[in-house]
């Protein structure tokens, strides 16, 4: 039988060379000029690395309506916020919802007003003054560095538009930080089942991650394992576990941290885990993987009307 | 007769075993047993004993002179305190009883049944030892707690069934296994850490 030998050879590095960079990085880290980017959740940057660290993957994953979308919506502003000295750009691949509804959550989460209460959806309508309120926030969100991609890719047109988007002479040589919402959303190649894309799809992150500065923040789901019955009533089984994400191996393998949010009351949870954890208006950030450090759970408060959530602080909620 | 004497309270109560002994069978009013018992014992001042008790107020004498008629001792408040005889046991069991359950088939069930039997079970059990109290609660919370982290609260037992199978020494057996080999209810495992 014949076989198809590729004749292309993949690059060979003496040790030598990455040697050099390890130590040109901590020396960089040491001295300020390497800095990862802080979020607003302290906890989070203690257990990551300071926060959004460059040449990382990131995975947050979580069953719907866990905050998956409020966390990276949040992430998306709150870096520029909160990172004013560092040169950074935001590509974002929304393929769940219009980029106009992602900046009108940006706007509910800024004016503290539910998505309703802005589109007057409800009872409620704005008045002039929350109107012009809205203005002056939207004239503020428009000056973030960030691009959205609203329109549905598979994984060989979202790597064309990252190289394209790295080539823009506004964007050379910057940090990029890449968001996906969400995996499962990549189109497939025709013929390729949906875990075959999942994983072209992190086999293409990890060779985008190492390019220049990237950062890639991606979204994912859940299978429906943890909503088993037998999960639910046994609080043993409560907490997320590797398998319960779906296409795992891929996604595990690929990722550099992993997080999974879990809203227990979601559920029907009333008490979560073995100590029997507070459920109401809490989400449980579990970091099932921590490449620089050790996995934990970090508890944060649900904020989702507003789009936001909060670190949980036992003594005072922030 | 078997009496169980926790070293703490005599030494918190700067009491000795034979105090403790004489106050317990006093509060009984076992005069029989203690009369036989202290007769028995040479070199035993019985009257010095007591006369200690009275001091710590544990006991008051009705006693003429140096004559001592056992039923003419009243015990004190400290003195039933001191035995947890001030206390309803029973009330004390049922706080903590879980008041019902959901059985595996989705029918819940109602636990703290049958309570005037029970109340008799249990003082039998208990013997009027605090100890013996002390140790059959703690075996329940840890039951509950267990049964919690389990998922196995559908197989808690009805109070009857409970006590008559004595099934709290199961778990007191449990929790001082797992008390000896350091696992602890703060013991989530690894990754499991809430920071």
């Amino acid at each position: 039988m014949a076989m198809n030998l590729s004749n292309k050879i993949l690059p060979l590095r003496n040790i030598k060379d990455p040697t050099n960079e390890i130590v040109k990085y901590i020396a960089d880290r040491r001295a300020g000029i390497v800095r990862s980017l802080k979020t607003r959740w302290p906890k989070f940057n203690e257990q990551c690395m300071g926060g959004i660290e460059p040449n990382t993957i990131y995975t947050v994953a979580g069953i719907s309506g866990s905050g998956k979308s409020a966390f990276a919506n949040s992430l998306e502003t709150d870096l520029f916020d909160l990172n004013p000295e560092t040169e950074f750009v935001v590509l974002s691949f929304n393929f769940e919802m219009l980029s106009s509804r992602q900046v009108g959550r940006k706007i509910s989460y800024k004016l503290a007003k539910t998505t309703q209460q802005l589109y007057g959806s409800g009872k409620e309508k704005l008045n002039e003054a929350e109107y012009h309120a809205v203005l002056e926030e939207a004239r503020k969100i428009e000056r973030y560095p960030i691009y959205y991609v609203d329109v549905p890719g598979n994984v060989d047109e979202i790597k064309t538009t990252i190289l394209h988007f790295m080539e823009l002479p506004e964007i050379k040589g910057k940090w990029i930080v890449i968001f996906l919402d969400h995996t499962l959303l990549t189109k497939g190649r025709l013929g390729n089942s949906e875990r075959e894309t999942l994983s072209d799809l992190q086999h293409m992150f990890m060779e985008i991650k190492k390019y220049g500065s990237n950062t890639v923040i991606q979204l994912s789901q859940l299978n429906r394992e943890i909503e088993t019955t037998e999960r639910i009533v046994k609080p043993n089984l409560h907490f997320p576990i590797r398998r319960d994400i779906f296409g795992s191996e891929s996604i595990f393998q690929a990722s550099d941290y992993l997080f999974v949010l879990h809203r227990p009351e979601l559920l029907g949870i009333k008490e979560y885990g073995p100590s029997g954890w507070d459920v109401p208006n809490l989400i449980y950030m579990h970091i099932l993987k921590n490449r620089e450090g050790k996995p934990a759970i970090i508890k944060f408060k649900n904020n989702l009307k507003h789009n936001r959530i909060d670190q949980h602080d036992e003594n005072n909620s922030t | 007769m078997i009496i169980e004497i926790d070293t703490q309270v005599l030494a918190n109560e700067k009491l000795t075993p034979t105090q403790f002994f004489i106050l317990r069978l006093l509060i009984e009013e076992n005069y029989i047993i203690l009369k036989e018992w202290y007769e028995s014992i040479d070199n035993l001042n019985i009257g010095q004993e007591l006369r200690q008790l009275i001091e710590l107020e544990f006991l008051a004498s009705l006693n003429e002179g140096e004559t001592i008629d056992f039923s003419k001792f009243v015990v004190l408040t400290k003195g039933y305190k001191l035995l947890g005889m001030d206390r309803d046991w029973f009330q004390e069991l049922i706080d903590i009883y879980p008041v019902k359950v959901i059985r595996s088939d989705g029918v819940k069930d109602y636990l703290r049944t049958d309570l005037e039997r029970c109340r008799k079970i249990y003082k039998r059990l208990t013997g009027g030892n605090i100890s013996k109290h002390e140790r059959i609660m703690n075996a329940l919370r840890f039951e509950t707690e267990a049964r919690k982290r389990d998922g196995s609260m559908a197989y808690m037992k009805r109070l009857p069934k409970w006590l008559a199978s004595e099934e709290w020494r199961v778990f007191h057996e449990r929790m001082l296994d797992e008390q000896s080999h350091g696992e602890t209810e703060e013991d989530m495992g690894y990754g499991n850490e809430l920071i």
